[in-house]
């Protein structure tokens, strides 16, 4: 079935739909959440949270609760003890966060995926296919970019200890901001190998075989080895399928070191001017809510950057107008709908012709009489 | 074809120069029409003046790929945005200064006058000093002389302000210069020639 025929859907529907049908075809089962979660639980994770705010409100029992900011933290919290096999949901949530721009909470649609327990290669790939395929379904022009924590772990174990200055450096990496990193560098005495790796790492390289060979040069640890192996391997096997040309490869982008561990993923596509997906391996998250041994990556598309490149006006706008008075006969006017109704033509009944109706069927009704005109 | 947003200003004109030596001429720059976009199909490239404050505004919410802007702007309101290159221009500091006469009593809170909110708040937390706000958006030198704040924390260029209203430097916090900025996401689509822009300034800041 083709969802773009289904005229009454709009744009970031019909997307929804595709993205479901994705997970469903790759055994994921929908997981659906309550509206509300302990405040507690959240306050416990905060470090994990977009944003520091958090809907609270006291429930019939006076205990506090929470409108859930986030969906992975619940789904985490309710898995199985997922050691010895696997757990593949998907979700289509709201979440409740705090908006920089206007400092007022805003409700977010989010679409995402989750995979509990083992996590090879294979499973691995998936998902960045899946996060590739999404990316995708919403627009063609699309980029994910792809990074590793082990590296950036591993090449700022190299640089200090210190967890004030491993967060500088961090933020510094996140801006690409090499000038700044150099005099950081400096200030604290930093090891030159490392810092020079870093300074490498930043300026991007504009093919992925260049990134990939740069990462595997400057590998100066187990750990950033081990990352660019995987890296490697992961881009190996997506060559193969042609999805690589949607792969921008940058070690440079990290994430909190305390919940994230592997892959990092963050996906753009043309028109929006932030990312609209991003996700990764968590695995240090499943350690801190006692799960340990138990894997987990996933990642979540975020609809509320969408609206723009989804949304179009014209979607709003029926395909025919019926305009009628107190002297217009019901009975034609029943017919007449049901008609095209009938014939999966949308219609809007009104008593005059709006200015901004265009490319639609006008139908006149006076007594018994329709009159058909386009325009 | 790349759009950037320039500051308004001395600053702005200084950094359209560069661009026009490294090749990214605009000829509409140069005439006294009153059109707000500027466009060199020719060399793939469009500017426009705005606020040094809104450039990072601009370029966060990817309405120009790339901007100048003062590391001032990014250090208080933060974009989430690519800093790619230090422009070495534009220089100055961001300091804390008061009177000349001025003796910090530690017993109370300190009254700081500012436009950058988010620096001071930053600076005296890093120091553990306890303060008290005072965003002002404007003349922020006037707040100490007439007693409405202790300090003040503000840019600092030749001090000459300062001098002429017995005012001094009491803390150098963080020197400032100008920054080529990028959007995120435009980063991703365009970075073949956003980093022919770089590498291209580089060369240019660095003869």
């Amino acid at each position: 079935m083709s969802y773009d025929n289904l005229k009454f859907l709009y744009n970031d529907e019909i997307s929804v739909l595709k993205l479901r049908k994705l997970y469903e075809s790759c055994g994921f089962k929908k997981y659906r959440m309550g509206k509300f979660e302990s405040y507690d639980f959240y306050a416990k994770n905060k470090d994990f949270l977009v944003g520091n705010r958090i809907i609270t409100f006291s429930d019939l029992n006076g205990k506090l609760m929470a409108l859930k900011p986030d969906v992975t933290l619940s789904i985490v919290k309710n898995a199985d003890d997922m050691k010895n096999g696997r757990q593949k949901l998907y979700y289509t949530e709201n979440v409740y966060r705090e908006s920089k721009d206007i400092h007022e909470f805003k409700e977010i649609f989010q679409v995402g995926l989750e995979v509990l327990g083992e996590i090879d290669l294979f499973q691995t790939v998936e998902i960045i296919t899946l996060a590739i395929k999404s990316l995708l379904e919403i627009d063609k022009d699309a980029i994910l970019d792809i990074s590793h924590m082990g590296y950036t772990e591993g090449l700022t174990d190299c640089l200090t200890n210190d967890p004030a200055l491993r967060g500088k450096i961090h933020s510094l990496f996140s801006q690409k901001n090499a000038h700044d990193f150099l005099k950081l560098a400096d200030e604290h005495s930093l090891p030159k190998n490392p810092v020079n790796t870093a300074v490498c790492i930043m300026n991007a390289a504009t093919s992925n075989e260049d990134a990939l060979k740069i990462a595997e040069e400057n590998a100066l640890n187990g750990k950033m080895q081990e990352a660019v192996t995987e890296i490697k391997a992961i881009y190996s096997i997506l060559s193969d399928t042609g999805l690589d040309k949607h792969i921008k490869i940058d070690l440079s982008v990290t994430d909190d070191p305390g919940y994230y561990n592997g892959i990092l993923m963050h996906g753009y596509v043309n028109g929006v001017p932030r990312d609209i997906l991003s996700g990764g391996r968590y695995d240090m998250l499943m350690s801190k809510m006692g799960k340990n041994g138990t894997h987990a990556m996933g990642f979540a598309i975020y609809f509320d950057a969408l609206d723009r490149i989804l949304h179009t006006k014209e979607k709003n706008s029926p395909d025919a107008y019926i305009i009628y008075d107190s002297l217009s006969s019901p009975d034609t006017l029943v017919s007449l709908t049901e008609r095209l109704a009938k014939n999966n033509i949308s219609y809007s009944a009104l008593n005059s012709l709006p200015d901004s109706a265009k490319n639609a069927t006008v139908y006149t009704v006076s007594g018994n009489e329709v009159k058909e005109e386009k325009i | 074809m790349i759009s950037v947003a320039l500051p308004k200003g001395r600053l702005g004109s200084k950094v359209f120069d560069i661009f026009e030596k490294i090749g990214y001429d605009c000829d509409e720059m140069h005439s006294d029409s009153r059109q707000l976009i500027f466009t060199s199909e020719e060399n793939g490239i469009s500017y426009f003046l705005v606020k040094p404050s809104d450039v990072s505004i601009y370029v966060e919410h990817g309405a120009a790929d790339i901007g100048i802007v003062g590391k001032d702007i990014l250090l208080e309101y933060e974009p989430d945005v690519y800093e790619l290159l230090d422009l070495n221009i534009g220089k100055c500091n961001m300091c804390v200064a008061g009177k000349n006469d001025f003796k910090d009593n530690p017993d109370v809170s300190l009254r700081v006058a500012t436009k950058f909110v988010n620096i001071a708040k930053t600076y005296y937390k890093s120091i553990n000093r306890d303060i008290e706000i005072i965003k002002l958006n404007g003349s922020i030198e006037l707040a100490p002389i007439l007693n409405l704040s202790d300090v003040i924390v503000d840019i600092v260029e030749t001090g000459t302000t300062l001098k002429e209203n017995n005012l001094s430097v009491l803390t150098k916090i963080i020197p400032i210069s100008a920054r080529l900025i990028a959007n995120k996401a435009s980063y991703k689509f365009k970075t073949d020639e956003i980093q022919n822009i770089i590498r291209k300034f580089k060369e240019e800041i660095e003869k």
